[in-house]
């Protein structure tokens, strides 16, 4: 034990500029449009097209430079990471939420249900699920909601399947065999020792699918069938910039970066808390 | 003891067999024994001798491939006809048990409290669950029992752990506790001092304890009866100095020979020759007959039956001398 803690002295720590990131990001949503110097959609149609401060011609007034409208970037990137942190939230939690309570009743009760259960899960993981998204998007519309509804729809079967197969090594174990020897309720063994067992693994599924799951978002808002204007996200302005690029590079780049920092840092914060919690990964 | 009491569990022919197909493995075979109220009894035998599918089998707690035939009587019922309810009421008031592995057997996730509480609770005791708890813990000798309610599996040894067990499963004083080599995975100094905590449950609560060793010395300081066991079947079946002194299955013979013993300062160490069936390819006749040193005719065609009443012993050569 002592020298498994040895080991783990490298990884005790958690990446800091990661956890930061995640941090500032989550206040930066929470606060939204508090925080923007400027409404989301103020267009200034006098400084369109405006670089960032540090580069020629940018001014301190708009910090990261305006878009072809004039409206101030920073803003808007403020207010897409409410949309995008909220969208990506909501549809793990939802589509955690019921892929961990199927795995568990696959898991536990065996036989046909299980069958039942695992044959859904492999149907969905074998599609596409860009197609899925663009089919279901097709069918109900764009928008918020829909957006949530996309991604849940495409990520419950993952959270199932690892639950079902935690489920079935934790069944096993003789803490369990005990508690149903003296004589504890199926669904309370199922809660009270199955379930806070296998939240490690949980956990860190769903702070890695916080990463895919912005993704997901600004590659529909992209193709303009994720989020729709007066709404702002991340992948929307880079769609909106992507003809100016050549001579406005900051409405295309500016967004992109902040996709690819905020992946890497829940990315980050996963690996290390799944290093954390499996002693196994370490040696 | 006499035999007029009806006893809390009973057996007859019971039989398990894992696995479906060509070759099934039959773990135990025909065992019909049974266990009075209050009594401590030992079960002994190799590994792969049916001593944890037979515990298993008494509570019901067999895995789903195992098949099972013959019939278990628990206090004048079919345990295997009650319902699931029934079962789980039978569970939470009457029947316990204590597995091999103190390390794995408690949740990682709680604290000793939780879990103590939790099965105070499944017991419907009301109260002040705590001093409930801690009082057991006590009672299992468990040191500075306060500090270790709060505290995490990991942070207590094995023999502590193995305490809060027993705790755990005599926290409603049982009818019958079951425990499959409770001090196996203990170290020596410590193993004793279960096996005698286990005898203090049977005085406190006059619980019938059935304990599975490999460790003959051990059973013989806490049992009031030993079961021999050599694969799946019970070869012989009687008080404990009984079986010590005049062992009369050439198998039990050949066990306590091997003990470790003395002679002439040196540690002599002797064992049986030959090997463990293969479970899956059986004799007709006893099983124990290849190993033997006196072997009869009829011994490796046909299985042996029990003689004797108060000590029964499943060999043709004690019938053949009786």
């Amino acid at each position: 034990m002592s020298a498994i803690e040895q080991e783990a002295g490298g990884r005790g720590r958690p990446p800091m500029l990661a956890l930061a990131c995640c941090v500032l990001l989550v206040i930066v949503a929470v606060l939204g449009d508090i925080a923007t110097p400027y409404a989301k959609d103020f267009a200034d149609l006098s400084a369109t097209l405006a670089p960032p401060f540090w580069q020629d011609g940018g001014s301190l007034a708009h910090l990261l430079g305006t878009d072809t409208l004039g409206r101030d970037l920073l803003s808007r990137l403020i207010a897409g990471t409410r949309i995008s942190l909220l969208t990506a939230g909501a549809a793990i939690f939802v589509a955690g939420t019921i892929g961990v309570l199927l795995g568990l009743l696959a898991g536990y009760a065996g036989g046909l249900v299980d069958a039942i259960v695992m044959r859904a899960v492999d149907a969905f993981l074998a599609l596409p699920f860009i197609l899925m998204a663009l089919a279901l998007v097709a069918a109900l519309g764009s928008g918020v909601e829909n957006m949530i509804l996309v991604m849940i729809v495409t990520n419950w079967a993952r959270y199932a399947r690892l639950v079902r197969s935690e489920v079935l090594s934790i069944k096993g174990r003789d803490f369990v065999t005990l508690a149903r020897i003296a004589g504890l309720a199926p669904h309370l063994i199922a809660f009270r020792h199955i379930l806070p067992n296998a939240l490690n693994s949980i956990t860190v599924l769903a702070l890695l699918d916080i990463g895919r799951a912005i993704i997901l978002e600004s590659s529909l808002s992209f193709l303009g069938l994720g989020i729709q204007p007066p709404e702002v996200s991340w992948g929307l302005m880079l769609a909106d910039g992507k003809a100016y690029m050549s001579f406005a590079w900051w409405i295309t780049t500016l967004p992109g970066l902040t996709i690819v920092a905020t992946v890497m840092a829940f990315n980050a914060l996963g690996d290390w808390l799944k290093l954390r919690f499996d002693p196994r990964a370490a040696l | 003891m006499t035999s007029r009491e009806p006893p809390l569990i009973s057996t007859t022919g019971l039989g398990v067999v894992y696995g479906k197909g060509a070759n099934p493995v039959r773990a135990v075979a025909d065992v019909a024994f049974t266990v009075l109220a209050g009594e401590i009894v030992g079960i002994a035998g190799e590994s792969g001798s049916g001593k944890s599918t037979l515990c298993a089998a008494l509570i019901r707690a067999l895995p789903r491939a195992a098949s099972l035939s013959g019939e278990v009587q628990y206090g004048g019922r079919d345990l295997y006809a009650v319902s699931p309810g029934e079962l789980r009421r039978l569970r939470q008031r009457e029947l316990a048990m204590v597995l091999q592995n103190p390390m794995t057997s408690l949740d990682p996730m709680f604290t000793i409290g939780d879990q103590l509480t939790e099965v105070l609770e499944v017991r419907d005791s009301g109260g002040d669950l705590r001093a409930k708890g801690i009082a057991l813990l006590r009672r299992v000798h468990l040191t500075a029992p306060e500090l270790r309610w709060s505290q995490y599996p990991h942070q207590l040894s094995g023999g502590m752990k193995q305490r809060v067990l027993i705790a755990m499963a005599t926290a409603s004083a049982p009818r019958l506790l079951v425990a499959d080599e409770p001090t196996s995975a203990l170290d020596a100094t410590i193993q004793e001092e279960i096996l005698l905590l286990l005898r203090d449950v049977r005085d406190a609560h006059g619980t019938a304890v059935i304990i599975v060793s490999h460790d003959l010395n051990a059973l013989r300081r806490v049992c009031d009866r030993i079961v021999i066991m050599y694969a799946g079947r019970v070869v012989e079946d009687g008080p404990t100095e009984a079986v010590f002194s005049a062992p009369r299955h050439p198998y039990t013979r050949g066990l306590i020979a091997s003990l470790p013993h003395l002679e002439d300062n040196d540690i002599v160490l002797s064992s049986i020759p030959g090997q463990v069936p293969d479970l899956t390819r059986l004799p007709d006749g006893c099983a124990f007959a290849p190993r033997c040193t006196d072997v009869l005719p009829t011994c490796g065609l046909q299985q042996p039956l029990s003689s004797g009443a108060g000590h029964r012993v499943f060999c043709w050569m004690a019938e053949v001398s009786s």
